[in-house]
């Protein structure tokens, strides 16, 4: 790709997010003391600004990179990584997006301190920071393959400007910030990937994608063009990413610091409409493209790394080159937005505030959330280049999190067991270290089962019968009826 | 399932973060704790 389109797509990300910072600086001049304003936008924010960003924080380079890649070798079927996480997000409107808002909190360990005491909340932070953190490097090496596509650089240079960008995406005004880009980009987004179907299909014989179909009937891989695959991949891949997004994402300081952002619960209510959609349709793009760019012989004998972009390149006009690169572009940096913002909001309110200043103003507070942002983007830039294969790591990273889910669903809902919810969170993460670590699963004649599938049992069977055993109290909002039926 | 040697290192690298965050919360409580 040429110097042009580079510095035309910097250019659009440095415009935009300078304009909206510059907005937000002068306008946060007059709340600077509302509470927390940096890393929860004041909890005012509208749903013109949720939905975006309930969309496109999980919306990032596995959805991009992540499919074109699958798609070469499992179809259609690779929509259910962007399914599942439709599904996490409608999860999050209707119940623990809910919660989180209700309760009033500013992070996932602080919820659970009100529920099981102070040490889950430290051993929860430390180990959802750590998660998250996985996440960020890994949207850190998405920016630099993106980046390094486009310019010839390698990843690590790549990494470096992805950074400085992404970095940008929240320093100013925290949470604001990133909302009012996401509103920006998402529009941006839809309009360049129709436009870039309309005239990917202007290029095909017959204007139109039956070329495409033409071609896996012809190869008896009628299969790769339905969602449903084969019964393997569907027992397999599909069924196991559904199991590890939905039992996780929901209970991340990832998505529900977005929910406690907003101005109220029917904020978060009405966000699912137009949220789930925006995120699900995604990946019917990215499969389209890259579903075509293996049936065309000049891009099929590129690989599956590097048919779909090099195809983007070839069929597309100049300008929407640029449209479409920039919204690629913009969905990973607000997701590298999100990724690091929400291990620093943990570091900021649930060490350094819960334990060394408790008396620390907001504006204090905000100061040390930005310095956590920069000391992490920094690690993450600097590990871009060695990293594993997106998509075979984050099942892995999410299996973290599936015994918060549980800690948050049982505590407030059913049981609220302090002893409980050690032995079940130690359960779920010690088995998720063995089966990644150990033979483990060999043993057991299991190595084909996941992590998740493998974090989730254990989770749910200890955390049961831990409860019933244990002595604890009823579930939050069982006690508090009054905050179980709150609408505001 | 069992990863590969690249993958484990990354895995290392994540869990080092999780380890870094844990050790200043332990010194927090402590400071906190001679404090009172």
């Amino acid at each position: 790709m040429n110097t042009t389109l580079l510095i035309a797509v910097v250019i659009y990300e440095v415009l935009l997010i300078g304009g909206i910072a510059i907005w937000l600086t002068r306008q946060g001049k007059e709340h600077e003391n509302e509470d927390v304003a940096f890393e929860l936008g004041g909890r005012n924010l509208p749903v013109s600004v949720i939905v975006p960003t309930l969309a496109l924080t999980v919306l990032g380079a596995a959805h991009i990179l992540g499919i074109f890649e699958m798609s070469w070798f499992m179809g259609a079927a690779a929509m259910w990584f962007g399914l599942a996480n439709a599904m996490a997000l409608a999860v999050v409107c209707v119940s623990t997006g809910l919660w989180a808002r209700r309760m009033g909190v500013t992070t996932v360990p602080e919820m659970l301190e009100q529920l099981y005491g102070e040490g889950v909340r430290i051993a929860v932070s430390c180990t959802m920071a750590g998660a998250i953190f996985g996440i960020l490097t890994l949207e850190t090496q998405g920016l630099g393959i993106i980046l390094a596509t486009m310019t010839g650089w390698d990843i690590q240079s790549g990494a470096l400007l992805g950074g400085i960008l992404g970095v940008l995406y929240v320093i100013f005004a925290g949470m604001k910030e990133v909302g009012w880009i996401n509103l920006f980009n998402a529009i941006l987004m839809y309009i360049s990937l129709i436009l870039a179907t309309y005239f990917i299909a202007q290029g095909l014989p017959n204007d139109d994608f039956s070329s495409v179909t033409q071609y896996y009937s012809s190869l008896d891989q009628a299969q790769m063009l339905t969602i449903f695959g084969s019964a393997e991949i569907m027992l397999t891949f599909a069924l196991g990413i559904v199991v590890a997004v939905v039992f996780s994402v929901p209970a991340s300081q990832l998505i529900l610091q977005v929910t406690m952002s907003a101005k109220s619960e029917a904020t978060v209510k009405k966000s699912l409409w137009l949220a789930v959609p925006l995120n699900g349709l995604f990946g019917v793009f990215t499969i389209v493209i890259g579903l075509t760019a293996k049936s065309l012989p000049e891009f099929n004998e590129l690989g599956p790394k590097l048919a779909a972009p090099s195809m983007l390149i070839e069929m597309l006009p100049p300008w929407l080159s640029v449209m479409l690169i920039s919204s690629f572009l913009a969905a990973v940096l607000s997701t590298f937005a999100m990724t690091s913002l929400g291990p620093a909001t943990i570091f900021s309110n649930d060490i350094y505030k819960r334990l060394y200043n408790p008396n620390a103003s907001e504006t204090h507070t905000a100061k040390i959330t930005r310095l956590a942002i920069i000391v992490l983007a920094a690690i993450a830039v600097a590990v871009a280049t060695s990293l594993p294969p997106i998509l075979a790591a984050i099942p892995w990273l999410l299996s973290w999190l599936i015994p918060v889910m549980w800690l948050m669903i049982a505590g407030l809902l059913w049981r609220a067991s302090n002893i409980s919810a050690i032995i079940t969170i130690s359960s779920g993460w010690l088995i998720n270290m063995l089966w990644s670590f150990s033979p483990l699963a060999q043993w057991l004649n299991m190595e084909k089962i996941p992590n998740a599938y493998a974090v989730l049992a254990v989770t749910v069977v200890v955390g049961i019968v831990t409860s019933l055993i244990c002595p604890g109290n009823k579930g939050y909002f069982r006690e508090n009826s009054t905050t179980a039926n709150a609408t505001n | 399932m069992e990863a590969s040697t690249v993958t484990q290192l990354w895995m290392g690298g994540v869990i080092a973060v999780m380890v870094t965050y844990a050790v200043i919360a332990l010194v927090g409580l402590r400071i906190r704790k001679n404090r009172t």
